[in-house]
């Protein structure tokens, strides 16, 4: 008896040590989670990254590819373009190695499904300042990449896609912003939705200002370029009767912006590369002379083609 | 107008990367460097040319512009030209696009015509462009076994495809329910056999593995099928995969119910689309990849070069959401080779049709 109560001791013991450790461990993930939760960035300051980030966009070398998503029947083959743009940097070699990975945004190298070939060409060559180099993606496909009977009246699997990402290294210039994906599409017939899964949009930071005569404020506009670019980004902005919301908006609905009301943009007129954030800074002005009242602005993006829009309302008071 | 439209040889390509301003340098008599676009207007960023020119691409990789008794006024090597990026992921020498003013149609035709330096030039297939009033514009040969010689093999695509227009929301929160209801639109006036278009309300969620898309889909010409179609699509799942539901048969003027929702028992995400008229239902259900954070009403093309390929207007209407709200914006693609597209936001959040020009 005297041992079985020795044994039921040190089991008592036992069991109070494992709850005074898992309590602790607790209490240092839950802390530490307040802890991580205190050190969230503010809105100030993502602004100032964003802004950081999107000079950088405009300065050091950028690169993509033209069209990031192919869709093919299995056995056929396609292209597509990279385009590097040095900027400032160079002269150094440039390197471009293209393997697959699990999902785009992901850089771990996976191995490559039978039946899917891919190469760039040139992979390697010594760029200069301020040019452009364009090496050509070849994709191939054989039959056996997707190996299933497509049921059209009954439905099914009906595409398997791969996600490939493109490695540049530039020699000597550590901020080139150069690496990409390719996502392939491997079906026998057309996937809706699939094109447009990483397609461009973009947001006003804040739908209306408030400010009195005389006075300027910021806003900001970002635009996610998804799997658009390389393409040129150009903003306008004019004033909207607000009663009508179409795009492209009816020429009947534009006003002339009014003596004393000032907006701009900057940066404007810009060359964008894939999935990136670029974000402009909004000014409003107003001059003494203007009538107080709430004035309605559309700002347009044109982006690689596509067109889109956003509302800004500006109320002015005495 | 920012929508021009720029026709090239059946590819509607808008300019990118800042094409510099037109010059045209001599490095010998006989060859011009082309830095732009050959166009029948005149303005900046472009090389103009005459109405009624021929522009042949011979197997040469020469390019050459006659008048329309067969003078030559123009040569230029394809090599040296400038390359141009068009949206179908490629670039093609600047002597293969031109601009034609908007409005324009193109027909294949054969074609025969005497040039002062090459003799008779006999084509089964020009490529001619004719105004909105019906004058000829343009005629543009090529000779097609040059296309194999050349460096540029994108050049065969000259169709579009992608999403043409669409409503979005994709600075919300999250969404659990989604219901949308239009009626099946006019099919296609003329479409080409490998013309496909997608009309859909969808949600989409970006878990670890990358976005998926949740759909019901009205859908034309899926496989070939050459009548209007509807059924759930989803993907991609974790290994890639999209999956599609069993069809249902729509006919002009049906209405339609797609609906995308959260299950709480057994824990998934149905997608369906529904045929009030004859009450043929599919769903099919996606698991739970993710919360639903964006959502979309979207025109989905493939294969289109002008209006003929294209349904008419589609009206989403009666929408109704749970979770968040959207606040609709619109998208249009000023690529797409279609006129008339237009993103109207009757109502926020319920209403908003997506136009085309039937």
């Amino acid at each position: 008896m005297n041992m079985d109560k020795r044994v039921k001791k040190r089991y008592l013991v036992g069991i109070v040590v494992i709850i005074v450790i898992g309590v602790g461990i607790m209490s240092a993930l839950y802390f530490h989670q307040k802890g991580t939760k205190f050190q969230e960035k503010s809105p100030q300051t993502e602004l100032q990254e964003e802004l950081a980030s999107t000079k950088a966009l405009l300065t050091v070398p950028v690169g993509c590819i033209h069209n990031n998503f192919i869709q093919l029947k299995p056995g056929e083959k396609k292209e597509t373009y990279y385009t590097l743009y040095t900027r400032n940097g160079g002269p150094g070699e440039v390197t471009c190695k293209i393997y697959r990975v699990a999902h785009v945004y992901e850089k771990e190298k996976m191995t490559m499904p039978e039946g899917l070939n891919v190469s760039i060409e040139p992979s390697k060559f010594i760029a200069q300042p301020n040019k452009n180099y364009t090496s050509k993606i070849t994709v191939k496909t054989s039959p056996e990449l997707f190996p299933h009977e497509v049921n059209v009246s009954v439905g099914g699997i009906a595409g398997r896609e791969y996600t490939l990402y493109l490695r540049v290294i530039f020699e000597g210039e550590n901020e080139t912003i150069g690496d990409d994906w390719l996502r392939v599409l491997v079906s026998p017939f057309t996937v809706p939705g699939a094109s447009g899964l990483f397609l461009p949009h973009g947001y006003l930071h804040n739908n209306s200002i408030t400010l009195k005569l005389g006075e300027t404020k910021e806003t900001y506009y970002t635009l996610h370029t998804g799997e658009s670019g390389p393409e040129e980004v150009s903003y306008d902005i004019y004033r909207i009767t607000g009663k009508v919301n179409m795009l492209p908006m009816p020429e009947e609905e534009k006003l002339p912006i009014p003596e004393g009301l000032t907006v701009s943009i900057e940066p404007n007129n810009f060359l964008a590369r894939t999935h990136e954030n670029y974000t402009s800074k909004i000014t409003v002005k107003t001059s003494p002379e203007l009538l107080p009242g709430e004035y309605v602005l559309c700002m347009e993006a044109h982006f690689g083609g596509r067109l889109t829009n956003d509302w800004l309302t500006v109320n002015v008071e005495p | 107008m920012k929508t021009k439209k720029i026709l090239a040889i059946g590819i509607v390509a808008i300019l990118v990367c800042g094409v510099g301003l037109v010059v045209a340098q001599a490095p010998s008599k006989e060859y011009v460097v082309i830095k732009a676009p050959l166009s029948l207007e005149e303005g900046e960023n472009v090389y103009h040319i005459p109405q009624s020119s021929i522009v042949y691409h011979s197997a040469d990789g020469i390019t050459t512009v006659y008048t329309s008794d067969g003078k030559p006024i123009l040569k230029a090597r394809d090599s040296d030209t400038t390359q141009i990026p068009v949206p179908a992921g490629v670039s093609v020498p600047a002597t293969y696009i031109t601009q034609s003013p908007s409005g324009s149609r193109v027909t294949y035709e054969p074609f025969k015509f005497h040039t002062k330096d090459r003799g008779l030039i006999v084509t089964e297939k020009a490529t001619r462009i004719y105004g909105p009033d019906g004058s000829l514009l343009l005629t543009i040969i090529s000779e097609k076994s040059k296309i194999g010689k050349l460096p540029y093999s994108g050049l065969a695509t000259t169709k579009y495809s992608g999403w043409a227009e669409k409503a979005y929301e994709t600075n919300a929160d999250s969404f659990i329910k989604f219901v949308a209801y239009w009626s099946c639109p006019s099919a296609p006036p003329s479409p080409s056999s490998d013309v496909v278009d997608y009309l859909f309300n969808a949600f989409q969620c970006y878990p670890s593995g990358g976005p998926v898309i949740l759909q019901p889909v009205l859908e034309w010409n899926y496989a070939g099928s050459g009548r209007w179609t509807g059924a759930p699509w989803w993907g991609p799942d974790e290994n890639g995969e999209y999956h599609r539901g069993g069809p249902i048969e729509i006919s002009v003027g049906d209405s339609l119910e797609g609906k995308i929702w959260w299950e709480p028992s057994p824990q998934v995400y149905a997608i369906q689309i529904r045929n009030q008229d004859t009450s043929s239902t599919s769903v099919i259900y996606a698991g739970n990849p993710g919360i639903m954070e964006d959502v979309f009403l979207a025109l989905e093309v493939y294969n289109v070069d002008d209006d003929n390929d294209v349904p008419g207007d589609t009206d989403f209407h009666s929408m109704t959401f749970e979770g968040d709200t959207p606040i609709w914006k619109g998208d249009v693609d000023e690529n797409a080779p279609l006129s008339g597209l237009n993103v109207e936001m009757v109502s926020q959040p319920d209403r908003v049709i997506l136009h085309t020009a039937n």
